[in-house]
């Protein structure tokens, strides 16, 4: 019995917090999806039957990718470059600002923790 | 007197950084194991970053973060630019570095030893 | 037009990333994807150069922030040009490798085909940037799939060629980062347009260092003399495809990188001879190695490596003439050298070392390889009528015109000793007789089909020059014209009202 499935949560939470607060704080996507792959790490060495599933693995890390590109194509078909801002840009310091950058950083943290996760995995899992 | 400090402690976070260079040039030259090797990598990597972001300091500056209380710090920051270039160049090193190890362990499983000196089925 | 500049970039990408999605539903969209990508991205690099070449260059923004503070591509008749070239070959090098050795399993060819669409975006990344550290990123994408593929077979020694190969790449990344935090601190600036115009307020000392810095940067990738110990190595160890994939491809950015940071960038008087020097150096070193080399793909890389620091003479040369044979150099090589790669990967297929003895007398049993490896042999040492001869008699012109005799010389010494290394081996393909063990493989119709187009474009190229050398006049004037690149991309930041 360790204190493992305690800490868990609340470092998920925290990496949350880091990649969704990018644009307001230091951190941001390769952050926070850093930390949420450490919480994953904590529980693969601290019990000895946690899995993850290598399938869901890929499906996030995909997905994250796509909707990457796809904002920056849309960005493209809306104003007139790559990328291009085309949400509303909010007032300073709050959450809901500065335009399409806090949701590339969330796709970002996704994609960067489900890699990350998928990696020590692998590593932790090879026979032979 | 402030500005001497400051000029000490600018003085000193440059040399750090060189001398993490040198150390880590020093690892990868001279050392025989892989791992070491790889490891001094990082090391280069590292001082590299610190004098990347030294170079954007100004003096007297701020963190160029904007928080309530502080919304006329843009005429007092330090220079973001390098600090997002540091941003970018830490996690292609971290990449490079995971692709490093993995080819040591390969290089393990076949040759059974980490020495460099052993490893060489290719020659001139 | 059928779209813009980034697409070229952006493409890829996605489809690396719908690349594992896809193959769970049908494992057959592995290897058609990237296929299709490939194919769109040489068409629209194609009609868009075509564009250019009448209208002049294209320059895109990118996320909306105008240069000189944003990130912008510029799509000029040189860079143009040169991503032509490098999407045909990705096009050719996934025609020939659509089911080779290990790539016929699910799990491998999906690794192989991602990687080659990210060296392909990332080589034509390096190309088409305006932004020097926007470059560093694209180098270290080449970087690393490069490590990835080169280790792609798990035999011996291919982990070794790619740790090698790694290490002399990180070392050079870490001396570019240096040399771009050293010009960031002087000028402020990291676009390539306004290094360009602010770089006579450097410091000269500061300057050199500088270039010094970005010399051992970008020269791995460029393959110069000293720092090309990782190529015969990771060129043997890496498979067929991959080796043309890397001799096309990979050092054509590198050298156009080199040749931008000498020309446009900084303004060292000089440069050009240490240019011609190291040129000629690593041409006569790389050459001699070639001859007593007994591996066939070995000796093709120290081949290559020589053939660059041919290209990299005739950039040292310093005038129009000199830049257009460079070009031309550039072109041909980027055909004839894959086509040697490819055809040379199926003479000794099955064997295990890959030495030269093993394809004695093959040209009964495998008639239109040999023919393709033999018509690729004649056209790069520069028999007439095939490619490689108006390539050479370009450079020899370009180097009488300046008045550098000893420069012919070598060169036309350096010809000989390929002629005597290259006839060798056709000589074993077509004069001796089969040995015993040695089992020829027929290449399938897709690999086949590859090759030929190769050695028809030569013999095109090579009877009818002219059709690529008005492209190839306009890029050569596009490369010395300083100003122009300046102007057109800092009257784009003036312009955009964003």
């Amino acid at each position: 019995m360790s204190g493992a499935k305690l800490l868990f949560p609340a470092v998920i939470l925290l990496g949350v917090y880091v990649f969704i607060h990018g644009h307001l704080s230091p951190g941001g996507g390769f952050q926070g999806g850093t930390i949420v792959a450490t919480g994953f790490l904590l529980m693969l060495l601290a019990y000895q039957d946690f899995t993850v599933s290598h399938h869901v693995l890929s499906f996030v890390e995909s997905f994250a990718g796509i909707f990457f590109v796809a904002i920056g194509l849309l960005g493209f078909i809306d104003g007139g470059t790559f990328l291009q801002n085309f949400m509303p840009v909010g007032t300073l310091n709050d959450l809901f600002s500065g335009g399409v950058i806090p949701i590339i950083y969330i796709l970002v943290g996704f994609k960067v923790a489900a890699e990350l996760t998928g990696l020590i995995y692998t590593v932790l899992n090879e026979k032979d | 007197m402030k500005n001497e400090l400051f000029e000490i402690l600018q003085f000193g976070i440059y040399s750090a950084s060189i001398l993490l260079i040198l150390i880590g040039l020093y690892a990868v030259l001279t050392k025989r194991s892989l791992i070491k090797i790889v490891i001094g990598l990082s090391i280069i990597d590292a001082g590299i970053h610190l004098l990347l972001v030294a170079i954007g300091y100004i003096n007297m500056g701020t963190a160029p973060i904007f928080s309530p209380g502080y919304e006329d710090a843009a005429a007092t920051m330090v220079d973001p630019v390098p600090q997002a270039l540091v941003l970018t160049a830490i996690v292609i090193g971290f990449a490079v570095t995971a692709v490093a190890l993995s080819l040591v362990i390969r290089l393990y499983r076949h040759h059974h030893t980490l020495e460099i000196d052993e490893i060489k089925n290719l020659k001139w | 037009m059928v779209g813009t500049p980034v697409l070229l970039i952006a493409i890829p990408l996605l489809a690396a990333f719908l690349i594992p999605l896809l193959g769970m539903l049908w494992k057959e969209l592995v290897r058609i994807i990237p296929g299709i990508v490939l194919a769109y991205m040489m068409i629209l690099s194609a009609s868009l150069l075509y564009y250019v070449l009448e209208n002049g260059s294209i320059i895109e923004v990118l996320g909306g922030w105008r240069p000189p503070i944003g990130i912008n591509l510029v799509f000029s008749p040189l860079t143009g040009f040169l991503t032509t070239i490098m999407t045909f070959l990705g096009f050719i090098v996934w025609l020939y490798s659509y089911k080779f050795k290990r790539n016929v399993d699910f799990e491998p060819a999906k690794k192989y085909f991602i990687f080659l669409m990210m060296l392909v975006a990332g080589a034509v990344g390096i190309v088409l940037t305006g932004d020097i550290f926007n470059q560093f990123v694209f180098i270290e994408i080449v970087g690393i799939s490069a490590y990835a593929l080169t280790a792609f077979y798990t035999g011996r020694n291919s982990a070794e060629a790619s740790f090698k190969y790694l290490l002399m790449g990180s070392l050079s990344a870490s001396s570019l980062l240096i040399a771009i935090a050293i010009v960031y601190s002087q000028l402020g600036t990291l676009n390539m347009a306004e290094i360009a115009s602010t770089v006579h307020l450097m410091d000269p000392t500061f300057k050199v260092i500088a270039m010094i810095f970005f010399i051992v940067g970008i020269g791995i990738e460029a393959e110069i003399f000293p720092l090309n110990g990782w190529a015969p190595d990771a060129y043997t160890e890496a498979p067929g495809p991959i080796g043309a994939a890397f001799a096309g491809i990979l050092v054509k950015a590198g050298i156009y990188a080199m040749v931008r940071m000498v020309f446009t960038l900084f303004d060292v008087p000089g440069a050009f001879d240490f240019l011609l020097a190291i040129g000629l150096i690593t041409l006569i070193i790389a050459e001699t190695a070639a001859v007593k080399q007994d591996r066939l793909k070995r000796m093709l890389a120290y081949s290559s490596i020589g053939q660059m620091g041919l290209v990299i003479v005739a950039f040292g040369i310093g005038t129009i003439e000199g830049v257009y044979a460079a070009l031309f150099l550039m072109l041909n090589h980027a055909i004839i050298k894959p086509l040697l790669f490819l055809s040379g990967s199926y003479l000794v297929f099955n064997s295990k070392d890959k030495y030269i003895s093993e394809v004695n007398g093959l040209g009964k049993y495998l008639p239109i390889t040999s023919i393709l490896f033999a018509l690729g042999a004649f056209a790069i040492v520069g028999l007439p009528p095939f490619a490689g001869f108006w390539s050479k008699l370009s450079v020899l012109m370009a180097a009488a015109n300046e008045g550098m005799l000893l420069i012919i010389a070598l060169i036309l010494m350096v010809s000989v000793v390929e002629i005597v290394y290259y006839f060798r081996v056709v000589n074993r393909i077509y004069f001796f007789e089969k040995s015993k063990d040695v089992v020829p493989h027929r290449p399938s119709f897709n690999a086949l089909l590859s090759m030929i187009i190769l050695g028809i474009l030569i013999i095109v190229i090579g009877f009818y020059p002219d059709s690529v050398t008005g492209i190839l006049h306009k890029a050569a004037d596009d490369l010395m014209n300083t100003e122009q690149y300046i102007n057109n991309v800092l009257s784009v930041g003036k312009s955009l009202t964003n």
